[in-house]
């Protein structure tokens, strides 16, 4: 075990490092810097200061070539000090830790959403194959695929203020957005919390539920099923203890990537419902090319990932004994 | 002060568009010559429109001037000293206008104009016996944390008529898109020394007391308000101004090129100090724009006053060395004029504990989701009761990360007054629900410009640009466009078909012709001109070919802003098609986009010329050339002093050089001149221009009062700050 | 599965099970999946229009007009009189001067059949052939003539025109896309597999750091870096192969996973003892064995494709106006205006959740008839 982790952190340091040039690399690649976005902005909007934009080349060292600046920001990072955001002109460290946490958050409800559905669904759909509760499930289910998150966010709220008259937006109520945190801040989380995750979890509970399916129904062929029953073990209790654990394995050693997924998602339907989490933050400055921001957001990202990835491998190997902890 | 008054007198021609009322006061110091009178202009303008469509065969005029009427009106209530009228102007003017209409026997009979000019003249500020204050503030007084309201304003507050006395108290909320969105909070809390009128027609006295232009325009004396303080309580002070003006704009480490908004031909004004309340700033030509631009500054370094107790400990001149080391290790910079920038560059708000003059004080991060404004218990103005102003308490900007959102939520309400990202085209659907958002729609009409202008390149390296270079082929062009089709489609009907041009009435609007010069629809014309100008020949697909038989496919680029400029786009391609010119448009980010126009890597650029009104300013018809819009290689040009970039010809030069000679003019020449230089654009149509005009809907709370009805957006009028936002209060 | 036997039709007369090849099986398993075969129909439809899509549209889906912005799906009657001609009524537009919107009035006063094959606006048959023949249209000039199935948009184009030309758009980026991912997934899934060792263990890393990037900043990356001088067309196709650029890695790892199970079978080691190299084991011996699964995962993968080009559409990456796609005519219709008085612009997201659906259904059935020869489908 403590080989398997130490073999592992090994690779994932030198991956990580890499991964910090090419999440810098990204922001680099497309022609134009932050500066002719900031320019051409101000410019179409009239809004134009030329001793501005010199102060700001001058002030974060903008001219300087790309190396430069990548080892500045890099060393910093080394220190959990992201940088400066060029956007914001304030440190990414202030930006982003709230809505990182609120990020985080999303996920994990999400995810715990998406398994408390679809694991009862995808065992009954798999125990009463061609039935009809399988059939509506099916259905259900690549609705849920089917259907562009953007649009149900879109769909939802608009609905929700034709009916409600009010814009379910954010994740707070007016009252509690600045309000220190609080039982009640939390519970009002909760309530608007509901909405995006119902959107984002649509889709992964779908694509689980028929992966769930298919393994049961290989599992439930097997003979060591048949054994077992022909034993008298009631058929729940049959299927809840062995199928459904090996099954469930898939789930398990994927979950780390589901992150990466999840999060795509999340920007989305963050960006069209106006959530407080990176996603939003993100694609403004990968679109202003706010090059410390972008880069240190995508690195914290793929860095979760891949912690992430190792966590569900140790739990792999705690739920199944069979499988040796090889890198 | 005379240009003030030119300005008024050429601008009793009509504004154009509906009803403009501008405030009581409006020019109150501007037209005497008597420090102690106070003049007070009033000036009607009603304009009905003549339906833009219907074709005007024949026009029958009669003009009928009636008897001069004297109207005299008392508008502030506690004058004290006598009142005396001052030349008396009183134009009634009724111009009866019957058109008659071919087609369908039907006669339009409209009366046009009635323009009600009163003038009156009334001697000294009134004198306002006694101040009151919001009751959240007068709690903090009864409290000991605040001096009572008399010692906190100034001896002589800046008094802001007002439609109605309003109430104090509530929060009214609004959305931004973010931290590059500072304006969405600039435009509502400013502090500079003057304020536009809602119309925009002149500057009126604000931070000062009043001003004084003398030496042939060349030096401004400003009369500062005695007893006005900072938010800290702080007095403001001749030291204020001076180290604003010396150590602050003059100095060039922290400003390494001035503003063209306080420059004239790149050289600041002498500052001098004239007594303990007056200042003077003397250019070495005369100014004559420096009026237009004191309303517009009192941003980042452009502010006359800087809180100098409190920014001294960032400038290196003043704060000593180590304790200037320990600020700028602690915020990660390495010069004092990066530390001065982040701290006191008011323009970014990176440090909240900056003293200010605003009526509303931030009290968070800028860029947070949300952002509180407070009222500023100083603020040095108030209502003609002796209200302290503002009105309302807080302001709050919440986070928006789409537009949509915020549409959306301007429809729910929740918006009390927003104008900044609100679209047209959401009008329709904004309109249909206000009932159940309780509130109302307002259509404030741009004062100029153009909101979509496709610039041909003039120095782009294919071949093509030997036709770009021939005006017969962009004025052929311009022909092919169906602009009041476009109009329809994308603008709701509501915009203007035009020219990028001052809109008409402004001093330099160059006249009606020049509007719609060469914008006319006539694919018939654009076919002739565009064979006589060596596109005669045709592929087998019907578009046109070059000299050296390759098609002639034009590419248009342009970033992602608002849709409409993509359809309109969208609908010149088709429009060009069907005179047999091929064209691509291609949509990226504004800083790919940016930078390939900049690197001169683009054909046509789609980019709007809304700032148009100003001409000598530094934005308006000066970017065409010295921002590149016409060609990035000329403004290389114009940038290094003809060192790189390519040499434009003579004409653009002399016309580069006009807009720095323009200041330096007596108002009449310098209208003269920038009439002939919009003059020139028309007719030469290096940018074709679609729209112009387009109105801005601004939703309003209907518990919302001292809204204006109407006025104009622009932004050097800092629209909708020139609303008046301090005097907005709520009903309920 | 319920039954372990090979489904014979016995209709079918002279064909045998025994004789019939593995195509033939899988195809016969297949038509039993109900739902699959319905997928299949749906499939085959949406590729028909996308071959034909000018053919079946009515107006040309570029053209605007001013006097039709956002028109609800205007009715057809059936029938004139007792007679089965259908037609449409023309229409009265006018801008309520309240609200600035058009409204609409069926214009009953005049009457317009409908033509079947009919001549139309000219376009260009596969980007060869100039033809006006369409399927259906007015005979008339009168663009007032309301003949719109689906609505006009915000600029008055017909929508259903517009969804036509979008079909073929989406669709191809689909299969283009899933192609492409499936030679690179089969490449580096087949040797990281075959190999194993040092070979398995790059790929393995590799495939795992390309799915720890987040694929949005990716796309916009790769996006802009596409050079600026590429046609539309062009930059189109480069977004797909940018889109598989990402999807291989999935594939790759179930073709490894085959590829564990299949090498240690007695005939790849034979092929190897007779010396047959890498290359040609790997697409002459291995690939062939498994094929019908790479077919099955190919087709669920076409609906992610379909998906991921309308989100980044959506986030204004992707394609853009004037080209028309799914997710283009998606992003169209995500603003307040359309949502609320226009929610016939949202039809675009019915198409793709139904082709969603149809993949999906067939992929199914394609998994379960596979491997004709197993037991469990």
């Amino acid at each position: 075990m403590i080989q398997f982790l130490a073999k592992r952190l090994a690779i994932y340091v030198p991956m990580l490092a890499l991964m910090s040039i090419v999440s810098f690399g990204i922001i680099e690649a497309p022609p134009g810097d932050y500066l002719d976005d900031y320019v051409a902005l101000l410019k179409a909007s009239g809004e134009y200061d030329e001793g501005d934009a010199q102060r700001l080349e001058r002030r974060y060292g903008l001219d300087s070539p790309f190396y430069v600046r990548y080892w500045k920001w890099v060393s910093g990072v080394v220190r959990w000090d992201l940088g400066d955001s060029l956007e914001f002109r304030r440190p990414v460290n202030e930006l982003v830790n709230d809505r990182l946490a609120m990020t985080v958050v999303l996920g994990v409800f999400t995810v715990v959403f998406t398994w408390t559905m679809a694991i009862p669904i995808g065992i009954i759909s798999a125990v009463k194959q061609y039935s009809f509760i399988d059939y509506a499930f099916t259905f259900l289910s690549y609705l849920g695929v089917g259907t562009p998150n953007f649009l149900l966010a879109l769909v939802l709220m608009w609905t929700a203020f034709s009916v409600f008259g009010v814009s379910i937006t954010g994740l707070f109520s007016d009252e509690y957005i600045d309000a220190p945190w609080s039982l009640g801040k939390i519970w009002d989380m909760f309530t608007h919390m509901w909405v995006p995750m119902l959107i984002l979890g649509t889709d992964g509970t779908a694509r689980l539920t028929r992966i769930l399916r298919a393994n049961l129904l290989d599992e439930l062929g097997k003979p060591y099923v048949e054994t077992a029953r022909s034993k008298g073990l009631s058929e729940w209790r049959l299927i809840l203890k062995y199928p459904v654990r090996i099954a469930l394995n898939p789930f398990v050693s994927t979950a780390g990537w589901t992150l990466p997924t999840l999060f795509s998602g999340s920007l989305i339907v963050a960006q069209v419902m106006s959530l407080p989490t990176v996603g939003p933050l993100l694609l403004k400055a990968l679109q202003s090319q706010d090059m410390y921001m972008a880069g240190s957001i995508v690195l914290i990202l793929t860095a979760l990932t891949l912690v992430g990835t190792l966590l569900s491998d140790i739990v792999l190997g705690f739920m199944d004994p069979r499988i040796r902890m090889g890198a | 002060m005379n240009i003030v008054c030119g300005i008024l007198h050429s601008r009793m021609a009509t504004f154009g568009v509906g009803l403009v009322l501008s405030l009581a006061l409006a020019l109150a110091v501007a037209c005497s010559s008597d420090p102690e009178t106070i003049v007070v202009e009033k000036e009607v303008v009603r304009t009905v429109e003549v339906p833009g469509e219907t074709v005007v065969k024949e026009v029958v005029k009669t003009v009928e001037v009636e008897k001069p009427v004297v109207v005299e009106k008392e508008v502030v209530r506690e004058v004290v000293k006598t009142v005396e009228v001052e030349k008396p102007i009183e134009v009634v003017r009724e111009v009866v206008k019957t058109v008659e209409v071919e087609k369908p026997v039907e006669v339009i009979r409209e009366v046009v104009k009635t323009v009600e000019v009163v003038k009156t003249v009334e001697v000294a500020a009134p004198e306002i016996m006694a101040y009151s204050e919001s009751p959240a503030l007068a709690q903090q007084v009864a409290a000991g944390l605040l001096p009572p309201v008399e010692e906190r304003l100034p001896d002589e507050p800046w008094v802001i008529p007002t439609q109605e006395i309003g109430k104090y108290g509530g929060t009214l909320h609004r959305a931004y898109l973010g931290y590059s969105d500072i304006w969405n909070w600039l435009r509502l809390s400013r502090a500079p020394v003057a304020r536009w009128t809602t119309d925009g027609a002149g500057a009126i006295p604000s931070a000062v007391k009043r001003w004084e232009i003398s030496d042939g325009g060349k030096k401004f004396t400003f009369h500062m308000r005695k007893g006005m303080r900072w938010s800290d309580g702080e007095p403001v002070t001749m030291e204020d101004a001076r180290f604003a003006w010396e150590d602050v704009i003059g100095n060039d480490e922290i400003n390494p090129s001035p503003s063209p908004l306080v420059s004239v031909e790149g050289q600041l004004p002498e500052f001098e100090v004239v007594d303990d309340w007056t200042f003077s700033l003397t250019f070495h030509k005369p100014n004559y724009t420096f009026v237009k631009a004191l309303p517009q500054a009192g941003f980042g370094w452009i502010r006359f006053f800087l809180p100098s107790h409190w920014a001294k400990q960032f400038h290196g001149d003043y704060a000593d060395a180590s304790s200037l080391t320990a600020l700028m290790t602690a915020d990660d910079l390495d010069t004092w004029p990066d530390l001065f920038d982040r701290h006191v560059n008011g323009y970014y708000r990176e440090d909240v504990n900056q003293p200010t003059l605003h009526p509303w004080i931030m009290r968070g991060k800028w860029g947070d989701s949300r952002v509180v404004a407070e009222r500023n218990p100083y603020f040095w103005a108030v209502d003609t009761a002796g209200n302290q102003l503002p009105y309302i308490d807080r302001l709050i900007y919440d986070l928006a990360e789409n537009g949509e959102v915020i549409q959306l939520r301007a429809i729910a309400g929740e918006l009390e007054v927003q104008g900044r990202h609100i679209k047209l085209t959401s009008y329709p659907t904004l309109q249909e629900n206000r009932d159940k958002g309780d509130y109302s729609v307002k259509l404030w009409p741009e004062y100029g410009g153009s909101n979509v202008v496709l610039w041909f390149n003039q120095t782009w390296r294919g071949p093509e640009v030997e036709y770009f270079k021939n005006v017969d082929f962009r004025r052929a062009l311009s022909v092919a466009v169906d602009r009041n089709t476009i109009n329809e489609v994308s603008f709701l009907g509501v915009a203007t078909p035009r020219n990028y041009m001052p809109s008409p009435g402004h001093p330099h609007h160059p006249g009606p012709q020049y509007d719609t010069l060469w914008t006319q629809y006539d694919p018939e014309m654009a076919n002739q001109m565009l064979d006589a100008a060596g596109l005669g020949r045709k592929d087998s697909e019907g578009f046109r070919l070059m000299a050296n038989g390759d098609r002639m496919s034009l590419s248009i680029i342009m970033f992602e802003g608002y849709a409409d400029w993509a359809d309109a786009t969208e609908q010149v391609i088709a429009d060009w098609e069907k005179v047999g010119i091929h064209a691509t448009m291609r949509v990226g980010t504004r800083s790919n986009i940016g930078q390939e126009w900049q690197a001169n890597e683009g054909m046509i650029y789609n980019h709007p010329m809304d700032t148009a009104g100003f001409t000598f300013a530094e934005a308006g018809p000066k970017t065409a050339f010295a921002y590149g819009l016409v060609s990035p290689l000329w403004r290389e040009w114009f940038n290094s002093d003809g060192e790189e970039g390519v040499r434009p010809p003579d004409k653009i030069i002399e016309i580069h050089e006009q807009h720095e000679v323009g200041p330096t003019l007596p108002i009449e020449e310098s209208n003269a001149l920038a009439k002939s230089i919009y003059q020139y654009h028309a007719e030469n149509q290096y940018g074709i221009s679609l729209i112009g005009l387009r109105p801005e809907p601004f939703v309003v709370s209907n518990r919302i009062g001292n809204f204006p009805e109407e006025a104009f957006v622009f932004w050097p009028l800092r629209s909708p700050n020139n609303g008046f936002p301090e005097t907005w209060f709520f009903r309920r | 599965m319920a039954s372990a036997s090979v489904p014979v039709e016995r209709a079918d007369g002279a064909q045998s099970a025994y004789a019939a090849s593995q195509w033939k099986l899988v195809w016969w398993r297949f038509r039993r999946h109900k739902l699959a075969m319905a997928g299949l129909a749906v499939v085959i439809a949406l590729y028909v229009v996308s071959l034909f899509p000018e053919f079946l549209a009515i107006a040309d889906p570029h053209e605007r007009n001013a006097k039709k912005l956002y028109l609800s799906p205007t009715p057809v009657q059936i029938l004139d009189g007792w007679l089965p001609m259908p037609f449409v009524y023309g229409l009265k537009s006018e801008r309520n001067p309240e609200t600035l919107a058009l409204e609409f009035e069926p214009d009953t006063s005049k009457k317009y059949r409908i033509q079947w094959i009919t001549r139309g606006y000219e376009y260009k048959l596969f980007g060869f052939f100039t033809t006006d023949w369409h399927l259906m249209g007015l005979d008339t000039e009168d663009d007032l003539a309301a003949f719109h199935i689906l609505g006009t948009d915000r600029m008055g184009r017909d929508l259903w025109s517009r969804l036509m030309l979008a079909t073929r758009i989406s669709m191809s980026v689909g299969l283009l896309g899933v192609i492409i991912s499936l030679f690179l997934g089969i490449l580096l899934g087949g040797l990281s597999g075959y190999y194993s060792g040092a070979v398995d263990v790059t790929i393995q890393r590799m495939i795992e750091f390309l799915r720890s990037i987040p694929t949005i900043p990716l796309w916009i990356a790769l996006a802009a870096a596409v050079p600026r001088d590429w046609s539309v067309v062009k930059v189109y196709f480069a977004i797909t192969v940018l889109i598989s650029f990402i999807g291989w890695t999935t594939l790759a790892r179930e073709v490894r996973g085959r590829f564990l199970v299949l090498r240690e079978d007695d005939f790849v080691i034979a092929a190897r003892i007779y010396g047959s190299g890498a290359m040609r084991t790997i697409f002459r011996h291995m690939v062939p064995n498994f094929i019908s699964h790479i077919i099955a995962t190919t087709t669920l993968a076409v609906p992610t494709m379909i998906i991921a080009e309308t989100s980044l559409s959506f986030l204004g990456l992707g394609l853009r106006q004037p080209v028309i796609s799914w997710g283009v005519l998606l992003f169209e219709a995500q603003n307040i205006r359309a949502v609320s008085s226009a929610p016939w612009l949202l039809v675009p997201g019915a198409f793709v959740l139904l082709s969603v659906l149809a993949f999906n259904f067939m992929g199914d059935g394609l998994r379960d008839a596979a491997d004709p020869y197993s037991i469990h489908g």
